[in-house]
């Protein structure tokens, strides 16, 4: 072995400045292009608080939230129904399942949207009376939001019955057993023991949803109800800057989103305790 | 490399939004020519005699519900606040609801949601700029208010020389959704082909604002609106810059309908009477001419044509 | 007094009868050990006993109540899971792959049943929870998560867990079997004190030396029947029985 250290060369990546190179200028090239735009920047500060558009972000934000929230527990009993010994339940879930994630979102609005047609009234009748616990015109009780409602939630409560259910089948059957030997009942075992554990391969998709359906609110736009996107048209309809507007509602949607990412990853710490 | 990347971008991002448009006195659109229509509106009396024709229940509610899609200036669109609704035909909805003693309570949805929703009972009248034809009838009654014509805008300077219909062969349009404006489109590409020129390529959306794009961004050369509208279209998008209007025949002239549910004749027959009062006492006159849509104006207010 | 009355246990799956005919009587304070080669039956019997699978003829009492049935009028009602619950509060389970409740720590495991299920006060439960982690030797790991622990002190937890709900039979289903060798031990010790201390075991085990120390009866399966049993010293020492034979020379 020679007695000195022979010097090491390390290799030069130039391929790398290369690329870094050509992505940097992509990036300017384009930030010029916008700046050339005939697009009027300054107004969308005006726009992005404007008293509609923040009607429009909390009705945006109500909306998929209670769609979502709907969906979760809807799509739990349905995950429970697809397990059930019991084989109407089962078809029914399946049925149920089929149906609401086979028909396109904006159908569903519209059929919700459009009910009076088929029924002019929703009532439920007290058994063996004349009396009723509810008698109302269809068109009353099913208001824009409420039709959007339906139509979002129902179809994503399909979508959770199945995220819920692969997350059921994920847990160990041997806890279970482990809760069953310490005496709990079918209830206390799925609440405190199945469920828990569910959550971690339930939380990941159920995020991405959401994400997907704060930007399916804008189909309400179509029957009226004042999101964003129908906020910004709304607020364009007048002044005719439309590309403006937008931007604007795209700049909240981002917000949004970003809110929600951070909020998945807070949920996915808490229930990840206690596992890698 | 990655903090370097995140770097500049946000410098180019943040740059761009600085330097904005190059002319940067201008000031905020204002929206073209927003005539004020109030004292005509608020000046009109109920007539006792009009509005003892009303349905009992719209009587006793004192409102009418009214569905439109709110973005079609000048007939319906909103103010700066994007909560009031203004237009011609708003202005002319609330004068034929005050001859009847009635508010007006607006719904606003998609052009192609509006005879649904007539029909479902959710409103009672529908005042949308929308045509009075044979087919609409057999699912709803009209009263007739306003003759327009299909016109024809393109991008300013008119980059693809269209100076009728038959140039708008081998072409793209975009036109709204469910209009008569659609079907027509459709009629001329027909045409177009039998005559052995190319089709007419026609996008439908249910929105001005998407269409409106589309012709800014040349992915249509033409779009096909009402009268009306193309005139004011062209007189305020981007400050009056960025499209005109052909100056030919409207096509296809035809009434503009306030839609009734078939099964409401009375109401039909009230807003029949009130507009007619309107026009015989000139107040309707004054708001088309303040809206600069008089030359649309009728002197005798038909249903369904007749 | 007898504790555990097994008598003509049958059990198939599909067309596979898993269980022959099964007798076996364990009285209170006694240790029996079901030795046998895989797929005996020894596991699938033992969870007969607490109805984590039903048997399809023949009938398991512990302390005189028919195991998933009820009996009224003269005859035997099935449970609902619910009230099947309520019997296994008395019968204690330690499982092979230990099966702690990963979301929870070493001590809720151990209070989950004693405040969930018997609804003992939080604090009670946590106190009596802590004597019993001590007992097994894991006094100091309460806040551990199960993934903290090794597998030999996981198994310790469970036993303590079961301990928990002052069940009258414990039931072991080849509790060291998942361990690393050097972890069997510390298991087995619990064990032999548990033993001392009194309480009624069924020990499904592979540990043969386990049950010469502690067993007083040991029963050896095969093909879902059970082919020689008898206390320790003779089934051990002097198998009669030539498949008996064949597994100690295999084991021993």
């Amino acid at each position: 072995m020679a007695s000195e250290d022979l010097q090491v060369v390390p290799i030069r990546h130039w391929g790398r400045w290369v690329v870094g190179a050509l992505i940097l200028g992509l990036l300017a090239a384009l930030g010029l292009a916008l700046a050339d735009a005939q697009i009027l920047y300054e107004d969308v500060p005006g726009f992005f608080t404007h008293e509609i558009m923040i009607s429009g972000l909390v009705n945006t934000v109500v909306l998929a939230g209670c769609a979502q929230a709907g969906a979760i527990v809807l799509g739990v009993v349905l995950a429970l129904l697809r397990r059930s010994p019991n084989p109407v339940a089962r078809w029914f879930a399946w049925g149920y399942i089929w149906l609401f994630r086979g028909l396109p979102v904006l159908l569903q609005i519209l059929l919700w949207f459009n009910l009076a047609l088929v029924f002019k009234f929703i009532s439920i009748p007290v058994p063996f009376t004349d009396a009723f616990l509810l008698h109302e015109p269809t068109n009353i009780l099913i208001t824009a939001f409420v039709a959007a409602l339906l139509g979002l939630g129902l179809n994503e409560s399909a979508y959770m019955a199945e995220i819920v259910r692969a997350g059921l089948n994920s847990v160990d059957p041997g806890q279970i057993e482990a809760a069953k030997a310490i005496g709990m009942t079918p209830g206390k075992t799925f609440r405190r023991v199945v469920l828990p554990q569910a959550m971690r391969v339930i939380i990941p998709p159920t995020g991405n949803n959401f994400i997907n359906m704060l930007k399916g609110t804008s189909m309400a736009s179509v029957i009226g109800f004042l999101e964003l996107i129908h906020a910004a048209n709304r607020i364009s309809s007048g002044n005719l800057e439309i590309m403006e507007t937008l931007i604007a509602a795209a700049l909240w949607y981002l917000i949004v989103v970003s809110v929600a990412n951070v909020g998945q990853y807070y949920l996915e710490r808490a229930y990840g305790k206690g596992v890698r | 490399m990655l903090i370097r990347r995140l770097a500049v971008t946000a410098l180019v991002l943040s740059t761009l939004v600085a330097c904005g448009n190059d002319d940067g006195a201008a000031p905020a659109a204002s929206g073209g020519p927003q005539p004020s229509t109030e004292s005509i509106v608020s000046s009109v009396k109920k007539d006792d005699a009009l509005a003892a024709g009303l349905p009992p229940a719209i009587a006793s509610a004192g409102v009418v519900k009214v569905g439109s899609n709110i973005q079609n200036p000048p007939n319906n669109f909103y103010a700066e606040d994007g909560k009031t609704a203004k237009g011609s035909e708003v202005d002319l909805a609330k004068a034929i609801a005050a001859k009847l003693g009635l508010k007006v309570e607006y719904s606003d949805m998609a052009f192609s949601s509006l005879i649904t929703s007539l029909q479902s009972g959710r409103i009672d009248l529908t005042m949308a700029a929308m045509n009075d034809t044979a087919e609409r009838q057999n699912a709803i009654d009209f009263v007739d208010y306003f003759t327009s014509g299909i016109t024809i805008m393109v991008q300013k300077g008119n980059p693809s020389s269209v100076k009728g219909p038959d140039d708008l062969c081998g072409k793209g349009v975009a036109v709204n959704l469910g209009t008569s404006q659609e079907a027509y489109a459709k009629e001329q590409s027909t045409k177009c082909v039998a005559a052995g020129k190319g089709e007419v390529t026609v996008t439908s959306t249910d929105s001005d604002t998407q269409n409106q794009n589309q012709l800014r961004t040349g992915r249509v050369a033409a779009i096909l609106n009402d009268l009306p509208t193309a005139v004011y279209v062209a007189q305020t998008a981007g400050k009056g810059e960025y499209f005109e209007v052909v100056k030919a025949d409207p096509i296809n002239g035809g009434p503009y309908g306030i839609g009734v549910n078939k099964s409401n004749p009375a109401l039909t027959k009230s807003v029949q009477a009130a507009l007619q009062a309107l026009v015989d006492d000139g107040t309707y006159g004054k708001i088309l001419a303040e809206w600069d849509v008089a030359q649309g104006a009728i002197t005798k207010v038909t249903v369904n044509g007749k | 007094m007898t504790l555990v009355r097994a008598h003509g246990v049958r059990k198939s799956y599909g067309s596979t009868e898993v269980l022959k005919g099964v007798d076996l009587t364990v009285d209170e304070g006694q240790v029996v050990c079901l030795l046998g080669p895989s797929g005996a039956g020894k596991s699938t019997f033992l969870r007969c006993v607490n109805h984590l699978e039903t048997i399809d003829a023949g009938r398991i009492w512990v302390a005189d109540h028919p195991v998933g049935f009820v009996l009224k009028g003269g005859k035997l009602h099935e449970l609902p899971e619910r009230e099947v619950a309520t019997q296994r509060r008395d019968i204690g389970m330690v499982f092979q792959r230990f099966n702690l409740f990963p979301h929870r720590t070493a001590l809720e495991n151990v209070t989950e049943g004693p405040i969930q299920v018997l609804g003992r006060p939080r604090k009670e439960a946590e106190r009596e929870a802590l004597e019993l982690l001590t007992r097994v030797g894991l006094g100091d790991r309460g806040g551990a998560y199960p993934r903290e622990l090794s597998g030999g002190q996981q198994q310790r937890v469970a036993i303590a867990r079961a301990l928990a709900m002052k069940p009258k039979v414990m039931l072991f289903d080849e509790p060291t079997s998942a361990l690393d060798p050097e972890l069997v031990g510390e298991v087995l010790d619990v064990m032999v004190a548990l033993a001392r201390d009194g309480m009624t075991m069924i020990v499904v085990t592979h540990e043969v030396g386990f049950a010469r120390e502690v067993a007083d009866h040991v029963a050896f399966m095969v093909d879902g029947a059970i082919v020689e049993s008898g206390t320790a010293r003779e089934v051990l020492d002097n198998p009669q029985h030539q498949r008996t034979r064949q597994f100690l020379a295999k084991v021993l």
